[in-house]
């Protein structure tokens, strides 16, 4: 019967138009941000004909009588338009762009100010390098509910439905620009223009189709920088926060399109703090943007991107919760130490991502083409001090912590009072002792004097920059083409090169001589009798190599990565229905080369790895019914294969090349239902998604000082469930006045008990493969009930005030997979059944992290100084109540205590959102 | 418009909330309980029987049968070095009886508990006598007894199997008489070294004296019953059991038994605490009420009641010596092992309680010439120097002569006026390495 329905709809859709009339093509986009409408609704009235606009915003009516004809267009959220065109008998007109106003206009100032605020969280968060940290989804969208998840949730609120940043994919200009490694996109690289020169953009939600590309469950964001989608014009701002960093300066002028058919807009930034409201952090940033465009005729147009954005900063760092207590200070950063009077920061990172990309617009009346090809350079670096026969340079080590004094079988208050006087009363202790590492390596070179050069001892201490470059590649093409009034075709085929980098190197001597390239963790394991001397030699071509400032040393690694996607999609919109339905299909093949051979494992990492080779292929289809032009109805889901992200492969990539036992692609069902109302006044959708990813694969690396060795452990078969209900909606109180609500309530589990292995990368324990008890444990770190209260008021004289208020719970620590499986050696610890089921309890307990409130303010005015410039000036508050105790992120310590089996010994490490965080904008356009 | 919504929204809750288990996952608990692979094949009688001989000391490795099986034992673990006096020793019981082991490693209560169950397969250890005392150990030369083995011996051959059970230790209440006869019966007396055992109605025959020493590892303290028969305690100084000091009256004693053969001498039982729960029904030691007035002259043959000795240094101890028709106090650290610091202290006085707050007592020494021996004597605050404030006191003391002994010389009369409260009086005998040492004496001690 459905079938049946679904047919006559495809019939109706293709049937040819009548004889006698004209054509009238065109496409209809948001006024403010160039980003097109689909779904918007064309009709001429006085003739019953009504067509809906497709993914990219067109439309195309056939059927039109010749003459003056008015086409009204309405939208969801948008204003009511229409626009006049004459017409022809048969022929052809071409509307052009139909430019729709938001029904309320959200102040676009203080958006873009919410919008730097989290992309900045989303950046500096990425402690652990294998996760790229939170994502935010910008640009436009008329999703009530979206929209908060963007800006009201922040800066707690990270994963929306709760998925790795991996399962949203990011475009620019149509081409897929997610980390084929890593995964996800690193937001940085756009490098903070997001308010400006990365404006125009296209969100969508979820399972929706787009015209740009097939997307992921996640949803997905198309970025356009094509320069004729800038308004012209000058648009400048100076900034001022209390944040990562404190001043900004941006400026960016458009010509727009001008008569020789050029257009060529030019954008920069600048970010600075000497010292950021986290103690020992700094930041200076830079970015620079380009966009020339010709066009050719109305059929052709080439368009040059090209931007940087070199960056330095400091980060602040997680820690337990014990050391906020002694320093009573939640923004406790341990990375930081005095030397020569200055704050000198060991946890340094640099970006420098420079791309260009180069894409051709093809457009007839039917159908547009973008071919585009691009290359980026991935280069980002970050430190760490590292030591051989030193001691751990850390404040927070936990054997600085008055509490391993009373634990791990210590019984000693007076070392822990003395402890805990020196964390509370001596700054040189509670930071880095740089002079110490400068002292240490000062001695070596004393006693070198008058000793034969091989007897010579280089550094106890260095400063190594760890770098994960990347080389990529990419290009593709994307065709949307219409194929009758109411059915569009999108596809396209895309290509990613992928060729990394991956190595660290001598960043600072410290005062000493050189640094020899050995594994100094792995010279502990020398008095284990399984050792071979081998084993600490990071590269056995080149044993105690002797390094001097700018050499690799420890790693050296590059992957080699190629993808190839095509995909398809037949979209059909009538007055009732709109349908869609789709397939994508990939090929990805990658290996390891290796550029040291690792004492650890002499074998298998130097030189070419095995090839992977990873086929996959995603269907998709979706319906919406349209009970009238206010109440839809909308079913939609996808089922396929996607390759996981290259980095989980390789179970110790900076060591070998062994993978995690025969890769396989994770498997992922994704289906959400819909209700959507749109009155005047009152709008809103209600959504309840579910999602099924099995055979997943899950990859975490740590340091284990119970066995001196980094340690991995790769999940896998790995079964996870997302399931939510999601609600949006608004309410226009007055024409100035406007209060909106979004809330969800999810679940984010796995749902099985997977099986995993445990490699240490010393090599001396043979990798270690047991089962993980993981089964309804929340599989990701987000707020998992959440709602959101804002009111907007656009008052007189152009004064604008917005509030809003969160309220987030349900919120989990991030699990280690260790407390989640048999402990070995806890049962003959314990001394009875009740104390094992007491201490697996507390081992195995996810801890709930406390449920808060935020507020967020903004107030601002804009001011025309003469008809062409304007001036505005924006005042935003974040954590209006000054909230210290919001905690962004928590991860359970991979470490377990076997010698006392104490849960509490290796506490979960926290990391605080700061308090109240202003922000004030004066800005500039002409 | 509202139905639909309704609908919709019931739909949409169904969907995704319907009914499902929502608990954590645990691993199950019985997957951490420990299990035994391997199966035992050999009692403790069988061992003892196969590889036991009589000789005071001797080792035999356990090597497989012919059959190239190892010898494997089960029991469950009677002992517990928590309190650090079974120091590197477990011990093990089965049906048959007890068996020892003597392992170099501490903290093995922490994962081999008292009551668990254990499998140990034996192969490489060595069984053996250790000064008539058998057990199993490691590698020893020969006419040697077992030494502790490595620690990898041991883990590699011992597996708990469950959780303890600590109610399920057997303890074996026994007499002194009857563990003659044991001593007697060529089968029973192996077996019966290292069991847990009880023996009512002993009393110690010194009370108030510390079971031990931290600066020796075998203390010894003769326990007697009425008819004054003898089991020694055994107290190992490296533990925390050795600062109890001898409780008075009669109880009982529950320790782990073993046997001592010295190579000159008869041998004898002895018994060690495995906690301070050991000692039951006994009466603590309390120091006697601090007196007005001391007049010492040791006549009595032994230090006054409430007199302590302090071995901090050295392995010789303060004595109390009977020599041409007088008796007095004495320490000498000749044929000793030095450096010795030595102190005798006196029961508590009451400084308010004194007459004249006055000291006097004599000293004579035995020396060969000049010597690195030194005594010196002290008011101090408690009766432990150790954990006492130490105030030196100025006496004239006897002057070593070339060979023989001085004469008694007077320390002349000492002002103690500035003493206050409760306090002590002691003696201090220090000496480094030296060729000879001085031997003390000290006697007619008046304190008023």
């Amino acid at each position: 019967m459905r079938l049946k329905l679904f047919f006559s709809l495809m019939l109706s859709a293709m049937l040819p138009a009548a004889a006698q009339t004209a054509v009238v093509t065109g496409s209809v986009i948001d006024a403010d941000t160039g980003s097109p409408v689909s779904g918007a609704v064309i009709t001429i009235p006085g003739q019953g004909i009504k067509v809906v606009t497709g993914p990219a915003g067109d439309f195309r009516i056939s059927n039109a009588l010749p003459g003056e004809t008015v086409l009204n267009i309405s939208a969801p959220g948008y204003d009511a338009s229409a626009s006049q065109v004459r017409l022809f008998n048969d022929s052809s007109v071409d509307a052009g762009l139909l430019r729709l106003f938001a029904a309320f206009a959200e102040n676009e100032v203080a958006m873009e100010n919410q919008i730097e605020n989290i992309v900045d969280q989303a950046l500096m968060d990425d402690e652990n390098g294998d996760t790229q940290g939170a994502v935010a989804l910008t640009g436009a969208n008329d999703d009530i509910y979206f929209k908060f998840t963007r800006y009201g949730f922040s800066p707690l609120f990270s994963n929306y439905r709760g998925y790795q940043s991996s399962w949203q994919e990011t475009y620019i200009n149509t081409l897929p620009m997610n980390d084929l490694v890593r995964g996800g996109f690193s937001f940085q690289q756009l490098g903070g223009m997001t308010s400006r020169a990365f404006r125009n953009s296209t969100s969508t939600v979820g399972l929706n189709s787009s015209a740009y590309g097939f997307g992921s469950i996640g949803g997905s964001q198309n970025f356009n920088t094509i320069t004729d989608t800038y308004a012209p014009g000058f648009n400048g701002a100076l900034s001022y926060t209390n944040s990562n960093y404190k001043y900004r300066a941006m400026a960016t002028y458009s010509t727009g399109m001008m008569n020789n058919g050029v257009a060529v807009t030019m954008s920069a930034m600048g970010r600075f703090a000497d010292e950021g409201v986290v103690p020992g952090t700094f930041y200076s940033a830079g970015s620079f943007f380009l966009s020339a465009e010709k066009m050719f005729n109305k059929q052709h147009s080439l368009t040059l991107t090209a931007w940087c954005n070199p960056r330095q900063y400091a980060n602040g760092k997680a820690t337990v919760q014990e050391v906020f207590d002694l320093t009573g200070d939640n923004l406790y950063n341990p990375t930081w130490g005095w030397q020569s009077g200055k704050k000198r920061s060991d946890n340094i990172r640099e970006n420098f991502d420079p791309t260009v990309m180069l894409n051709w617009l093809y457009k007839t009346e039917r159908t547009s083409v973008n071919t585009a090809v691009s290359t980026r350079w991935v280069n980002f670096g970050r430190t760490r001090i590292t030591y051989n026969k030193g001691n751990d340079t850390r404040p927070d080590y936990y054997r600085n912590l008055p509490s391993y004094w009373m634990g791990f079988g210590n019984d000693n208050p007076e070392m822990a009072e003395y402890y805990t006087d020196l964390w509370q009363n001596n700054e040189a202790f509670r930071q880095l002792d740089w002079d110490s590492y400068y002292r240490a390596n000062y001695l070596n070179n004393v006693g070198n004097e008058g000793v034969e050069d091989a007897a010579r001892r280089g550094s106890t201490y260095i400063q190594q920059t760890e770098r994960s470059d990347q080389f990529n590649l990419i290009a593709g093409s994307v065709i949307n083409h219409r194929l009758s009034d109411h059915m569009t075709l999108q596809g396209g085929v895309n290509v990613n090169y992928t060729h990394t980098f991956d190595y660290a190197l001598v960043r600072d001597l410290l005062g000493g001589e050189f640094w020899t390239d050995v594994d100094g963790f792995a010279e502990r394991e020398l008095n284990n009798p399984a050792a071979n001397p081998s084993i600490v030699q990071n590269d056995l071509n080149n044993p105690n190599r002797r390094t001097y400032v700018g050499d690799r040393v420890g790693w050296d690694y590059s992957i080699f990565a190629l993808k190839a996607e095509a995909w398809l999609q037949n979209e059909i919109n009538l007055t009732n229905w709109d349908i869609n339905y789709g397939m994508k299909m990939d090929y990805e093949q990658f290996y390891r080369e290796g550029y040291m051979r690792n004492g650890r494992a002499p074998e298998n990492s130097f030189g070419r790895s095995a090839t992977i080779h990873l086929n996959d292929a995603m269907a998709k289809a979706g319906a919406t019914y349209k009970l009238d032009g206010r109440n839809f109805f909308t079913l939609q889901a996808q089922y396929g294969t996607v390759a996981p992200v290259i980095n989980d492969v390789y179970i110790s990539p900076r060591i070998k090349d062994t993978t995690i036992d025969n890769p396989q692609s994770t498997r992922v069902f994704s289906s959400d239902i819909r209700y959507t109302w749109n009155y005047r006044r009152f709008r809103g959708g209600i959504s309840a998604f579910f999602t099924d990813m099995s055979n997943a694969v899950e990859r975490y690396g740590f340091w284990d000082e119970s066995l001196n060795a980094f340690c991995n452990f790769a999940l896998q078969g790995v079964h996870r469930q997302y399931k939510g209900i999601e609600l949006g909606m608004s309410y226009q109180v007055t024409s100035d006045i406007r209060a909106s609500f979004a809330g969800t309530f999810s679940r984010y589990r796995y749902a099985n008990n997977p099986m995993g292995t445990r490699s240490v990368e010393n090599g001396l324990y043979p990798d270690q493969v047991s089962q993980f008890y993981l089964k309804n444990y929340y599989c990701t770190s987000t707020p998992q009930t959440a709602f959101n209260i804002a009111l907007a008021y656009n008052a007189p004289k152009q004064w604008y005030f917005n509030v809003d208020a969160s309220w987030l719970a349900d919120y989990y620590v991030r699990l280690a997979y260790p407390r989640h499986e048999v402990i070995t050696g806890l049962g003959s610890y314990v001394e009875n059944e009740e104390q094992l089921a007491d201490l697996v309890g507390r081992f195995t307990n996810q801890e709930k992290l406390p449920n808060n409130w935020v507020m967020n303010a903004s107030v601002g005015k804009n001011i025309y100084l003469t008809r062409a410039m304007s001036m505005n000036i924006n005042l935003s508050a974040s954590n209006l109540l000054n909230n210290r105790n919001l905690i962004t992120q928590a991860t359970e310590q991979f470490r377990i205590d076997t010698k006392t089996y104490n849960p509490d010994a290796f506490p979960t490490k926290y990391q605080y959102a700061q308090g109240l965080k202003i922000y004030l904008n004066v800005g500039l356009r002409f | 418009m509202k139905k639909t919504t309704i609908y919709m929204a019931a739909l949409m809750l169904a969907a995704s909330f319907s009914a499902c288990d929502n608990n954590f996952t645990e691993p199950p608990l019985a997957d951490y309980i420990p299990q035994a692979t391997i199966q035992p094949n050999t009692t403790v009688a069988e061992l003892k029987e196969t590889f036991g001989k009589t000789d005071v000391n001797y080792a035999t490795e356990i090597t497989p049968r012919e059959d190239g099986s190892h010898y494997i034992v089960s029991g469950r673990i009677i002992s517990s070095d928590a309190s650090g006096n079974m120091y590197k020793k477990i011990v093990i019981e089965d049906e048959t009886g007890a068996l020892i082991f003597s392992v170099n490693t501490n903290e093995m209560y922490k994962t081999y508990k008292f009551g668990q169950n254990i499998v140990v397969d034996l192969n490489g250890m060595y069984y053996g006598n250790y000064s008539g005392g058998n057990l199993v150990g490691g590698y020893a030369a020969a006419t040697a007894g077992p030494s502790r083995m490595v620690k990898s011996l041991w883990t590699a051959g011992a597996q708990v199997n469950g959780l303890p059970t600590p109610a399920a230790v057997d303890t074996t209440v026994v007499t002194l008489d009857q563990l003659n006869d044991i001593r007697d019966n060529t089968a029973e007396f192996p077996l019966w070294q290292g069991k847990l055992v009880r023996i009512d109605g002993l009393h110690f025959e010194a009370t108030g004296t510390e079971l031990g020493s931290s600066s020796s590892f075998n203390n010894s303290r003769n326990l007697l019953n009425d008819n004054n028969q003898k089991i020694v305690l055994n107290t190992c100084g490296y533990g925390t059991l050795w600062s109890i000091l001898a409780p008075t009256g009669t109880g009982s004693v529950v320790g782990i038994l073993s046997n001592y053969s010295p190579n000159t001498g008869s041998p004898s039982w002895q018994i060690n605490l495995l906690d301070a729960e050991g000692l039951i029904g006994f009466k603590p030691w309390q120091e006697g009420p601090a007196v007005g007035a001391l007049n010492v002259d040791f006549e009595s043959g032994a230090l006054p009641e409430g007199w302590r000795t302090y071995k901090i240094k050295g392995n010789k101890d303060w004595y109390v010596r009977d020599f041409n028709g007088t008796k007095y106090a004495s320490m000498s650290g000749y044929n000793g092992t030095a450096p010795f610091d030595a102190w005798m202290v006196s029961q508590p006085i009451d400084a308010s309680l004194l007459k004249d707050k006055t000291l006097t007592f004599e000293s004579m020494i035995n020396g060969y010439g000049a010597t690195t021996t030194q005594m010196e004597v002290f008011v101090l605050t408690a009766q432990n120097p150790a954990a006492a404030t130490q105030t030196k006191l100025n006496a004239t003391w006897a002057t070593a002569p070339a060979s023989g002994y001085s004469q008694w010389v007077s320390s002349g009369t000492i002002d103690l006026s500035a003493v206050k409260g409760k306090f002590y009086i002691g003696w201090r005998y220090t000496a480094t390495v030296d060729a000879n040492y001085a031997t003390w004496c000290i006697d007619n001690i008046k304190v008023q």
